[in-house]
C-alpha cells in the first residue's frame, strides 16, 4: 500500500476515499506517481485496517497506484467486503486495456465488484487537463457492469 | 463566552452573541505586536499569521470529513457568526458531486455556514480557464496576462496582489483537505 487518500475530488465524482496500491509494471512516461511502481514501495495493510479508514470517511472509494491490477485478488477481496459492508461505489484505474482484462479469469472477481474501469496507459502526447478524470484521450471511463452484460465497452454516462 | 453571551442577554434584554474572530487584518497584526511584547513563542508568534477563529491549521493534513468534526462544535458556540471551509484538490467545474458531497457534511455536522475553497485561472486575453497550480502562461494563447482566483477566508477576491503580508504567509502554508 502507497497511501489513502481520504477525500480528493480528482478521481471521481464526489469526495472520494482513494487507495493506491504499490506496483505497475506500465511504467508509462510522465507517470504523477512513478514511486509506486516497485511492488515493495508503501507498507503492508490489512484489509480490515482499509475498511475502517473508508467506512470512517463514508465516501465513495477508487483503487489507483500503481496498478490495482498487479495485486487483483487482495484488490478483490477488498472490493467485495467494500460493497457487502459499506455499500459503496467503487472506481478502478489501470494501465490496461477493458479489452486485455475482460476475458482474463484472473481479474473476474474483481471485475464483479468494480462500478466504473478508468482504462488503458497514460500517453503523454495525449494529456489533457480538461477530460474529467483522467489523464490523457486515450483512457476510457467504463461502466463495468453495462459492459460485462452487452459484452462491449459501454462508456460511463 | 457563549454562558456569558447567554446571561448578559437575559439580564440586560438585548441580542448578546459570541462571534468567530473574521481576523482578515487581525491575522497579522496581532502576530507582530505578540511578538514584538513575547518573543518568538513555538507553536503561537513563529509564523507570521494567526490562524482565523477556531479553525484546524491551515498546514495542517486531514480529510474534509475530519476538519468538519473538530470544527462543528465550536459553531455552535459562536452563533453570531462562523464559517468552516475545505480546500478542495481538483477542478470544480469537473467534479460538481463533491461540492454537494462538501454541502452534505455541512448538513450532517450542523455547520452554520461554510464554503469551498478552489483556485480558478482565467487569461485576461482569450478567456481560457482552468484550475492547475501556478500557471503562469495561457496554454491557448500564451498571453502571460492570468487572473488567478483564490478565496480569502470571507471573500472571493481577485488576485493574491491585494493580500496583506501576513494572509500571503497563511496561504503559501495552507494544504487542501483530503
Amino acid at each position: 500500500m502507497i497511501d489513502i487518500i481520504e477525500g480528493t475530488t480528482v478521481d471521481g465524482p464526489g469526495l472520494r476515499t482513494s487507495i493506491y496500491f504499490a506496483g505497475c509494471e506500465h511504467h508509462c512516461f510522465g507517470c504523477h506517481n512513478p514511486q509506486s511502481w516497485d511492488s515493495h514501495a508503501g507498507k503492508p495493510m490489512t484489509i480490515d485496517d482499509i475498511i475502517r479508514v473508508v467506512e470512517y470517511n463514508d465516501f465513495n472509494v477508487t483503487f489507483s497506484g500503481g496498478d490495482p491490477l498487479f495485486q487483483a485478488e487482495g484488490v478483490a477481496e477488498l472490493a467485495q467486503r467494500i460493497k457487502k459492508q459499506l455499500g459503496k461505489s467503487i472506481w478502478c484505474y489501470t494501465g490496461y486495456r477493458w479489452e486485455d482484462v475482460v476475458h482474463k479469469l484472473r481479474y473476474q472477481p474483481l471485475l464483479q465488484s468494480i462500478d466504473v474501469l478508468v482504462d488503458g496507459p497514460f500517453k503523454m502526447e495525449l494529456r489533457d487537463i480538461s477530460l474529467r478524470f483522467r489523464g490523457s484521450a486515450n483512457q476510457r471511463l467504463i461502466d463495468v457492469q453495462k459492459s460485462l452484460r452487452c459484452n462491449v465497452p459501454v462508456l460511463y454516462e | 463566552m457563549r454562558d456569558r453571551g447567554s446571561a448578559c442577554g437575559a439580564q440586560y434584554q438585548h441580542n448578546y452573541s459570541i462571534l468567530a474572530t473574521p481576523a482578515e487584518g487581525l491575522s497579522g497584526r496581532f502576530t507582530k505586536r505578540d511578538r514584538k511584547s513575547f518573543g518568538i513563542i513555538p507553536g503561537v508568534t513563529d509564523k507570521d499569521y494567526y490562524i482565523n477563529s477556531n479553525h484546524v491549521p491551515v498546514y495542517y493534513h486531514c480529510s474534509p470529513r475530519h476538519k468538519a468534526e473538530i470544527e462543528a462544535p465550536y459553531h455552535d458556540l459562536t452563533r453570531g457568526g462562523h464559517i468552516f471551509y475545505v480546500e478542495i484538490d481538483g477542478d470544480a467545474t469537473h467534479n460538481p458531486e463533491a461540492v454537494m458531497d462538501i454541502v452534505n457534511l455541512i448538513d450532517k455536522y450542523n455547520i452554520g455556514y461554510g464554503s469551498v475553497n478552489h483556485n480558478r485561472n482565467r487569461c485576461m486575453d482569450c478567456g481560457y480557464e482552468d484550475a492547475q497550480e501556478g500557471l503562469e502562461v495561457c496554454p491557448r494563447c500564451g498571453s502571460k496576462h492570468i487572473d488567478k482566483l483564490q478565496r480569502i477566508t470571507g471573500y472571493l477576491v481577485g488576485t493574491t496582489d491585494r493580500w496583506n503580508s501576513g494572509k500571503l504567509a497563511e496561504l503559501r502554508d495552507r494544504v487542501v483537505h483530503k
